[in-house]
């Protein structure tokens, strides 16, 4: 008499597959290996057998039954664990000790434009914020009684020491602090005495200097309208130069950029003028160089579409939170 | 300034289009702010700026869209005038107040008469209010052509006048009605019983102004120096038309044309007869020379990077008035703010158009890198919002009250240069915590400002504040409070090489539950929770975690020097010790380190915790790590003992502490 136990084998994977709980499991362990089961009725048959063949069949019936004692064990082991949640981890469970971080935009708006200037070589450059007269004015060529001083409303400390009015002080400490030629960038905070919606006591500017032998305004344009287009991302952005006065620039020019079908002024430029040069020991007869100025609010509020400039300054969480995806 | 566009058409043709009038004067840089329709007129408000002098008046502003079109504008009809043989009215005039000062005496003059409608019509779309004929001809005249004059009324002026720094100290009463304590020096225009008359180019005296009864009038037309108008013009607060034009340079040949035309516009309207008499005094003075150089033709190209052409250069600068004369240029006396070839390539700039300047890239421009922000990507990480607050306060809380101060503050709570980021940091806390957050983390970076003798240092410091649950209120977070494990972690994040040391005193942190950061043994901040003097003082209820570390001191170390690795397995020992709170264990694991041992490689506080036996007597047990391992062998029980022994000895005779007995 011959078994075929691998066909028993097959039949019960194929039971077992259909098999979803642990009732329908005990009926398939019954069907096989119960009293009257499949695998039983073969052992009964044992006693038909010849002593030699019982020996030999014994043995391959035991083989048969571990096997399909074993299929069914993994299967009751699988329905025990897929009912059983002490293993499980709960996917639903909410990030812990997680508090979104975040940059401050106008942080963003500096590091954004840095990263421009850096392309172009640019040295990043920090200068004092409490200067004397001499770095924020004379030496920028605007003496004591200079009309343009009406457009600096300025906070003084003691013994005539102030904060600086814009970050053009930064070019004469760089000028003085290194020999030519210059590519300096320098962000900062700067101070004007007035307080409204539109003016904050304390903003932010990033003065930029390049002065080496050969510089001239074309290159200014190229470095201002290159990095316009990088800032606002778009090769077709319309900007335009208009004349301008600076006291330390001359010509001086006002940068415009088309925004939303009007022009909108964004920043302040113009070649380096040979009174600053020579206030700092550089020949302007060798030496030649640009220099432009451009507050960080107004890039940021037409980056992110902010309108009121004080709440760059109330750091309200709410505020602050809009901002945490960008790392 | 406000200009009528029908007034500038007298002058020169103007586009019918605005749009075309405003792009037109904004490429030459008189920058238009708006044109409003009023009436059968347009007002074009242009926002001057300070070197432009010569374009603040309708004749101006013509003059230099003439120059831009090419075309020569001309001043409008003047009375031919003579100049007066003897001088009756002036004494003394000081050359550094007024090198060319003209006046025009006007005998039975009928005030009353009605200023006819063209002029008070232009005088009010340019907001100047009418007041009588005599003051709204001269104020009609400095609209038209830039010169402000002031009309006295004779019969009020004692003697003669002098133009002089006033002698004695005296009050002035203006026309604007108000009082002026005028001290010694200042300049004045004064008579000879002292009666201050003007303030000079600034503005008049309520006594000698020409009233309903004047009948007899001095005409002044002069050219003062613009500092000094600014001054008097800054020390008095006083802003008016005149000394805004004077501050920002009027042409110095202007006066006599500007009497001239005042009594041409008179003798039309009251009939005063052709005969117009200017009494002139002109004194020495570097500003009223006629100003020339040499002229720089290469400079053009070098500045602007681009070739005009010679050609092109010199016919640009002539319709600007400019005179070639062999090498030389001679500047117009309109033009004060050309004095150099640097001006006139700003000159030719403007005209030319910078849009018609092309773009050259910058030569080797070589890509730099900086990594100021990786610091803010750590904080930013760790779950820190960046704030950016004012650097001025309403205090510091510093020992020694060295505060840097504003002697004009826009309010009390701004008024103080901060000597630490906290104080703002604590404002965005109760601002924040007023607004129902509850899990405050926030860092900013930024200057401190502190006074060092007659130093003054703007360090770099990094602060922040952790305030309330570290997370929000999730209930798998719940009861988990945050430490000053947590803080340390925080920090060593950022700054990986730092050491903690307890704090000594403290400005801002409660001394003992706050520590010192260390880089190499120097202090670069502190940590641990503010002091709660300072909480009170914001209004604050809650513990709030912090740290300040001045950046400028944190050298970050860059260099690695590889140690080989080792073949062999680390044994790991622990040791409780029982230790009160006081006890500064940390530094104890610091000074076993620097002991000498044959294997140990590291030892560290793995654990701390509280006996309930012990609570009353603050003592906790700190159970100590040690690591050991050898580079050439693996490590026997007896090797292992023999460290472990050395390290119980050193903790119980040198370092006094008493060890838990397993």
């Amino acid at each position: 008499m011959d078994i075929h136990h691998t066909d028993l084998e097959n039949a019960l994977k194929d039971d077992l597959q259909k098999c979803n709980s642990q009732h329908d499991l005990l009926q398939i362990k019954s069907k096989y290996l119960g009293k009257k089961g499949l695998l039983t009725s073969l052992f009964v048959s044992i006693k038909n057998l010849d002593i030699n063949e019982r020996k030999r069949f014994g043995i391959e019936l035991n083989n048969v039954k571990n096997i399909l004692s074993q299929l069914l064990a993994k299967k009751l082991e699988s329905l025990k664990s897929a009912n059983d949640t002490t293993n499980r981890i709960d996917l639903d469970v909410p990030p812990r000790h997680h508090n979104n971080g975040s940059h401050h935009p106008i942080s963003l708006i500096i590091r954004k434009i840095e990263n421009i200037f850096l392309k172009y070589g640019f040295d990043i450059q920090d200068g004092p914020e409490i200067e004397t007269e001499h770095y924020n004015f004379e030496s920028l060529n605007i003496s004591e009684n200079h009309p343009a001083r009406d457009m600096h409303d300025t906070f003084y400390l003691n013994n005539k020491l102030l904060l600086r009015t814009h970050t053009s002080s930064v070019q004469i400490h760089a000028m003085e602090n290194s020999t030519a030629p210059f590519r300096v960038l320098a962000p900062g905070r700067v101070y004007r005495c007035d307080s409204d919606p539109t003016h904050s006591p304390m903003f932010h500017q990033i003065e930029g200097l390049c002065v080496d032998t050969d510089i001239t305004f074309s290159n200014l344009k190229w470095v201002l309208n290159n990095f316009i287009r990088e800032f606002f991302d778009s090769k077709s952005i319309k900007t335009r130069f208009r004349p301008s006065y600076f006291p330390f620039t001359e010509p001086s020019a006002e940068m415009d950029i088309m925004f939303n079908n009007k022009w909108l002024e964004v920043l302040g430029c113009g070649m380096v003028h040979p009174n600053v040069l020579k206030n700092v020991n550089i020949d302007p007869k060798k030496y030649s160089g640009f220099a432009f100025g451009l507050g960080i609010e107004r890039f940021a509020m037409l980056a992110y579409q902010i309108k009121d400039l004080r709440v760059f300054f109330e750091n309200d969480i709410n505020f602050l939170e809009q901002f945490k995806h960008i790392r | 300034m406000k200009i009528s566009k029908n007034w500038l058409s007298n002058f020169i043709s103007t586009p019918k289009s605005n749009d075309k009038l405003e792009s037109d004067l904004t490429k030459l840089g008189l920058e238009v702010d708006t044109i409003n329709k009023n009436k059968d007129d347009h007002i074009i408000d242009i926002e001057f700026t300070p070197n432009r002098g010569d374009c603040l008046s309708v004749y101006g502003t013509a003059r230099d869209l003439g120059a831009y079109k090419g075309k020569k504008i001309n001043k409008p009809a003047c009375s031919k005038s003579v100049t007066a043989k003897i001088n009756t009215k002036i004494k003394n005039i000081n050359s550094a107040i007024s090198p060319e000062y003209r006046y025009m005496i006007l005998n039975n003059i009928n005030v009353n008469a009605k200023t006819p409608k063209y002029i008070t019509t232009r005088l009010r779309l340019c907001e100047i209010a009418p007041v009588n004929i005599i003051v709204d001809i001269s104020n009609y005249v400095m609209l038209e052509v830039g010169q402000p004059t002031h009309a006295f009324d004779l019969d009020k002026i004692n003697g003669k006048l002098s133009i002089v720094q006033l002698k004695k100290k005296n009050i002035f009463l203006g026309i604007d009605n108000k009082e002026y304590i005028v001290d010694k020096d200042t300049e004045v225009i004064v008579d000879e019983k002292n009666i201050i008359h003007a303030l000079p180019g600034v503005i008049g005296s309520k006594l000698s102004s020409v009233t309903s009864s004047t009948q007899n009038i001095l005409f002044e037309s002069a050219f003062f120096i613009p500092d000094t108008v600014r001054f008097l013009s800054r020390k008095f607060r006083i802003q008016t038309d005149s000394s805004y034009r004077f501050e920002r340079g009027v042409d110095y040949n202007l006066t006599d044309y500007a009497l001239s035309r005042i009594h041409f516009l008179l003798n039309e309207i009251l009939n005063i007869g052709s005969k117009c008499i200017i009494t002139k005094i002109s004194k020495q003075s570097e500003l009223t020379k006629k100003k020339q150089f040499e002229f720089d033709t290469k400079l053009f190209n070098r500045i602007l990077g681009i070739d005009i052409g010679i050609k092109k250069i010199k016919l640009i600068l002539m319709n600007l008035g400019i005179i070639f004369s062999g090498k030389k240029v001679i500047i117009p006396s309109h033009r004060s703010d050309i004095s150099c070839n640097y001006d006139l390539v700003e000159e030719v700039s403007r005209i030319y158009g910078f849009d018609n300047i092309k773009e050259v890239p910058l030569e080797n421009s070589v890509t730099k890198y900086y990594h100021h922000s990786s610091l803010n990507v750590r904080l930013v990480t760790l779950g820190y919002k960046e704030v950016i607050n004012f650097t001025f306060i309403a205090k510091n809380y510093s020992e020694k009250p060295n505060s840097l101060e504003l002697s004009n503050p826009i309010s009390k709570e701004k008024s103080v240069m901060r000597e630490s980021l906290l104080p703002g940091l604590l404002n965005n806390i109760v601002y924040n915590s007023n607004r129902q957050h509850k899990s405050i983390q926030l860092f900013e970076r930024g200057k401190i400002y502190l006074k060092d003798r007659a130093k003054i240092k703007e360090p770099k410091v990094l602060s922040a504040v952790v305030c309330g649950n570290k997370s929000s209120l999730d209930l798998v977070s719940d009861g988990y409070i945050y430490g000053l494990g947590d803080l340390k972690s925080d920090i060593l994040s950022i700054f990986p090489n730092v050491t903690f040391v307890r704090n000594k005193s403290s400005v801002y942190f409660d001394k003992d539950n706050s520590l010192s950061v260390l880089v190499d043994s120097k202090v670069i901040g502190e940590c641990g929770i503010l002091s709660s003097n300072i909480i009170r003082d914001f209004n604050l209820k809650s513990t709030v975690y912090a740290f300040e570390l001045i950046e400028q001191d944190f050298i970050s170390d860059n260099k690695v020097v590889f140690s080989e690795l080792s073949q062999f397995p680390s044994v790991f020992k622990d040791i409780t010790v029982v230790t009160n709170i006081n006890t500064n264990v940390s530094n104890i694991v610091d000074e076993i380190k620097k002991e000498s041992y044959k294997y140990m490689k590291n030892i560290r506080i793995k654990d701390i915790f509280i006996n309930k036996d012990n609570l009353k007597s603050n003592n906790r047990n700190v159970t100590l790590e040690i690591c050991l391992q050898s580079d050439t062998k693996t490590l026997q029980e007896k090797d292992i003992l023999d460290d472990i022994n050395k390290v119980m000895k050193s903790l119980k005779n040198k370092h006094k502490i008493q060890i838990q007995e397993a």
